[in-house]
């Protein structure tokens, strides 16, 4: 329900001024008109790594893109979440295939002028969406596992389990910091994804029949003014930072990211506004396929794993259009007119049972693919 | 009061209810041939069972079998045996199985051979540090065997540092030999159960059996196979279809190898739709089978009774005492598996004092800040506290109703009493989870007893599944004792006008008052830190007992991994404690309460 926050920070909320939080930015909704709830703190997803493994692997150039963890140096150390076992970690994948249409827009825009807007846009959806589940099989080609929980990622990257993984800001910026020294060098390092993420808000709300709707405005108000905003991610022991540790989030309120404010940051290379103009999330194009990029990613990479990596493996270092990575990446099968017919409407539908036998078709059908592009990949050499 | 119309007759209804009641218990009575106080109790024991322990797996199977209109349907059980997921999930589980079966022979044989054999020196202290690892669940232990083992940790290290390795390899232990990483871990936490059990067998053994065939010239690894297995097959069948089981619903140990291609896992992920997913129900009800099946086959495969099993008649078994090198030799090789079994908890204590331990043998440096912030986290001063509360009241259950029927079976004529001995042993066969998820069935919303929803409070539930679980344990251990007291003190008191409850009270309880407390003390020690029950049922973090506690926390980032650890060796010394109590006061008849 409507908590009254909107009159209450115009300055944050209302008109026009530098601290104005806008409404939207980079197809994320950051507050809601009406009140009901409003972003707090921002976050985005990037590739958390471990320089001592990643020169072990011989990996000069740290990555910054979701491409670089498909490099052949990296096969079998790669940290991945299970999205059907997280929300975020869906997203992430959601966003990757999006970075690929949004590519794809962009080339189209420039190659095609003659073309309608609606055309060239539907046409850049369906090609990235099958360019963003190739970069899906390729990552998850690399992969060492899926795990349970998003948390495993960057913990399992601290300690040399994996060399790199997916992972959203705050959990790798805070087990950065965790396993730093005490000079503050770190073995974990995080880079957000420049143009591969979007920048999403997490937000405040006062529930409807909320027991106490006084201390939870007040509470509200709290979290939004400067003093419940510094305990996002000021350094400990600065003035009005957290006493034991930083959360590492980042405050929705943009005097942050500039001087006085900035200086206090426990990461003051972090500049989510910035980040957030490089990256379009388009909720249209995917967002309705939500559950079935989760159940997608499901059949190709977690349940096929086995066969992928096995396949991977054969192919090593083949060149991309050798008929063994051809074989691998053809996601024919699961075009994006399936995926929002037979796929949405399958995994709509109340009985389980379509469900489970759709996945086990696909499921054996990609396994099957990754055999063959093993055999293939043998035969080559 | 106001007089409606019929209500003469409504309340006659109950007294002519009651009527028929009191009749039935009657003829019941004459039918069994027992007092009505025996009655009662057999008749709430069977209730109690009935509720919590048959009916939620009646319910998890039945989910199974029926689809969405609530007819019957064997499409789901198919779709179990078809769809290759569920079908490795089963196979893997299959080969975890056996292979830590396997395992857990390999080092429990030798063991209770040499054992049963041998006298060496520090014997007694040896053996019982062998039973150490039982006490601690496994996946506590794989937070240290994890660091040991992993790519940048302790062992590579050590490779490294004696120049085995290059300072830019390493051998990926855990992800190579993820499944043998599991399968090490069963057998190091299992094989107790069996080195226990192959003891008592080998002690069974009559000397004179051996002295013959020895006279007809049948010695060595020959004597061995033909007459020393066939006469203790009924303790390798005892200990194997525990271990077997045991190992083949194993939730804790995959969950933290992240290894989720195994039933176990695949039914703990589908919990989190258990309303509206039929295939948990089905991998539930094929697990049972496949439970009840291993049982079956393994009785069919090694234990028939052997052909002539005399009692020792009076021969002691010839106990050879070595002394010197070879003495060394035997007391070393049992140091040697009392080390590698408790490895991982060696490695989990180190963590829980380690500031940081990274491409190291050993920590780099050590704190006790992991312990001092521990006692002011969030999850586990609470969850120790209500670890203490499930278990406690646990054990209160298991005392009351592990004494009534060790007493039902022991001291009365009661027909069917030994179906009740079954009955309360049989809760050892059954897998936790299974248990476990049978409560989240009989709980769903809109049921009878959706009152009891772990998801508001877990209390009843945990504290019902945990004593149901440890239930036989308790029972063993207070029939053994009513068989030790004789029923003529009690016969005595009544003779002198004590009743039959007053004399149980005043003259037999306190004679078994030893043997129950042992019992009792591990059957609380168990639900201290049992894990796939706590998994499942304990959904909200201020009702998380340890074991969910730890799990939690080993998921934490930052100092999650330490404060588990620090949890895990304060229950670890808590739990080694208490059941160096109840060994030296159960004595050699431990072994006992793991044969089914």
């Amino acid at each position: 329900m409507d908590s009254g926050v909107i009159s209450r920070f115009p300055e944050l909320f209302g008109g026009a001024g530098d601290l104005l939080i806008p409404r939207s930015l980079g197809g994320e909704q950051y507050w809601d008109a009406r009140g009901r709830w409003v972003g707090t703190c921002l976050a985005e997803f990037g590739i958390c790594y471990n320089t001592g493994v990643l020169a072990r692997l011989g990996v000069l150039r740290p990555p910054t893109q979701w491409v670089d963890l498909t490099s052949d140096r990296l096969f079998n150390a790669i940290a991945l979440a299970d999205p059907t076992k997280s929300g975020s970690v869906a997203k992430a994948f959601e966003l990757m295939i999006q970075q690929q249409m949004n590519q794809r827009l962009d080339e189209l825009t420039v190659s095609e002028g003659q073309q309608l807007p609606e055309q060239r846009e539907k046409q850049a959806v369906a090609e990235g969406w099958e360019r963003g589940l190739r970069l899906l099989i390729r990552l998850a080609a690399n992969s060492r596992y899926f795990s349970n929980g998003a948390e495993r990622v960057p913990m399992d990257v601290a300690y040399g389990e994996a060399a790199a993984g997916m992972c959203i800001d705050f959990y790798g910026r805070f087990e950065s910091e965790a396993v730093a020294e005490s000079d503050g060098r770190t073995r974990l390092k995080y880079t957000s994804v420049l143009g591969g993420t979007s920048v999403g808000a997490d937000s405040i709300a006062l529930l409807r029949g909320a027991p106490h709707p006084q201390i939870a405005k007040a509470f509200i108000d709290f979290v939004l003014k400067l003093e419940g905003q510094k305990l996002w991610d000021f350094r400990t022991e600065t003035p009005g930072g957290p006493e034991r540790y930083a959360p590492r989030r980042l405050p929705i309120r943009k005097e942050f990211y500039r001087e006085p404010l900035h200086a206090y940051m426990a990461d003051p290379e972090a500049d989510p506004y910035h980040d957030a103009q490089e990256f379009e999330y388009h909720e249209a194009w995917t967002a309705p396929l939500f559950s079935a990029i989760r159940f997608l990613v499901r059949v190709m990479c977690i349940d096929s794993r086995g066969e992928l990596v096995s396949a991977r493996k054969a192919i090593g270092s083949a060149p991309a259009d050798s008929p063994a990575w051809q074989k691998l990446l053809d996601v024919s099968r699961v075009r994006y007119e399936i995926a929002v017919q037979q796929i949405r409407d399958t995994l709509r539908s109340a009985d389980r049972l379509k469900e489970v036998q759709l996945a086990e078709e696909l499921t054996t059908y990609f396994r099957n693919q990754y055999r063959e592009a093993e055999r293939m990949a043998r035969g080559e050499k | 009061m106001k007089l409606i119309p019929g209500s003469k007759a409504s309340n006659e209804a109950p007294s002519r209810r009651w009527g028929i009641l009191q009749r039935v218990v009657r003829s019941l009575r004459r039918g069994f041939g027992v007092s009505r106080i025996t009655l009662v109790l057999y008749l709430s024991v069977l209730a109690f069972f009935g509720i919590f322990f048959v009916l939620p797996i009646a319910l998890a199977v039945r989910g199974a079998f029926l689809d969405q209109t609530g007819a019957l349907t064997f499409d789901y059980i198919r779709e179990v045996f078809r769809n290759p997921i569920y079908l490795e999930g089963f196979t893997n589980a299959l080969k975890l199985a056996a292979g830590s079966t396997l395992l857990a022979f390999l080092i429990a044989g030798p063991l209770a051979w040499i054992s049963e054999r041998y006298e060496f020196p520090a014997k007694r202290t040896l053996s019982a540090f062998l039973l150490l690892p039982m006490m601690l669940p496994p996946f506590v232990g794989a937070i240290g065997f994890l660091q040991i083992f992993g790519q940048e940790g302790a062992v590579n290290a050590l490779l490294r540092t004696i120049g085995w390795l290059g300072q830019n390899q390493v051998i990926d232990w855990v992800g190579d030999w993820r499944e043998w990483g599991i399968i090490a871990l069963n057998a190091l936490h299992l094989y107790p159960i069996l080195y226990l059990n192959l003891v008592a067998a080998l002690a069974n053994v009559d000397p004179a059996l051996l002295e013959a065939a020895e006279n007809l010239g049948c010695t060595g690894m020959r004597r061995t196979w033909r007459i020393v297995v066939p006469l203790v097959m009924p303790g390798i069948f005892a200990g194997g279809s525990i271990v077997l089981v045991w190992a083949f619903t194993e939730l804790g140990v995959p969950l933290m190898f992240d290894y989720s291609r195994v039933t176990s896992v695949q039914i703990f992920s589908g919990l989190s739709d258990i309303d509206s997913n039929p295939f948990t129900y089905a991998l539930v009800a094929v697990t049972l089978f496949s439970v009840a099946l291993i049982y079956i086959a393994f009785r069919a495969l090694v234990g028939k009774p052997p052909p002539v099993m005399p009692g020792r008649g009076g021969h002691a078994g010839q106990l050879f005492v070595l002394s010197g090198l070879r003495g060394l030799l035997c007391s070393s090789f049992f140091l040697a598996i009392c080390f590698v079994a408790l490895l991982p908890q060696f490695g989990v204590l180190l963590v829980s004092f380690s500031r940081d331990w990274y491409r190291t043998v050993f920590p780099q440096s050590f704190t006790f800040q992991h312990y001092v912030l521990a006692l002011g986290n969030h999850l586990t001063v609470p969850s120790i506290q209500n670890s203490l509360v499930y278990a406690s009241l646990s054990t209160i259950v298991d005392v009351v109703l592990g004494v009534t029927i060790a007493y039902l079976v022991t001291r009365t004529k009661i027909v069917g009493r030994s179906l009740l001995d079954t009955l309360a042993m049989l809760p050892l066969a059954v897998p936790g989870l299974i248990l476990a998820f049978g409560y989240l069935a009989m709980t769903r919303r809109s049921s009878l007893l959706s009152f009891l929803d772990p998801a508001q409070n877990p209390l009843v539930l945990l504290v019902l599944a945990y004593a149901v679980r440890r239930i036989p344990y308790v029972v063993r251990s207070a029939a053994a004792g009513f068989e030790q007291a004789s029923v003529t003190l009690e016969e005595a008191a009544q003779s002198v006008g004590a009743s039959p409850f007053r004399a149980l009270k005043r003259v037999t309880l306190p004679l078994i008052m030893a043997s129950l407390f042992s019992g009792s003390i591990l059957a609380f020690a168990f639900a201290m830190l049992e894990v796939s029950d706590s998994l499942i049922l304990a959904q909200k973090q201020a009702d998380y007992p340890i074991a969910k506690a730890i799990y939690q926390l080993s998921n934490i980032l930052g100092e999650g991994r330490y404060l588990a650890a620090a949890l895990g060796v304060w229950a670890m010394v808590f739990l080694g404690l208490t059941i160096a109590a109840a060994s030296r006061a159960i004595g050699a008849k431990l072994g006992a309460l793991f044969r089914s």
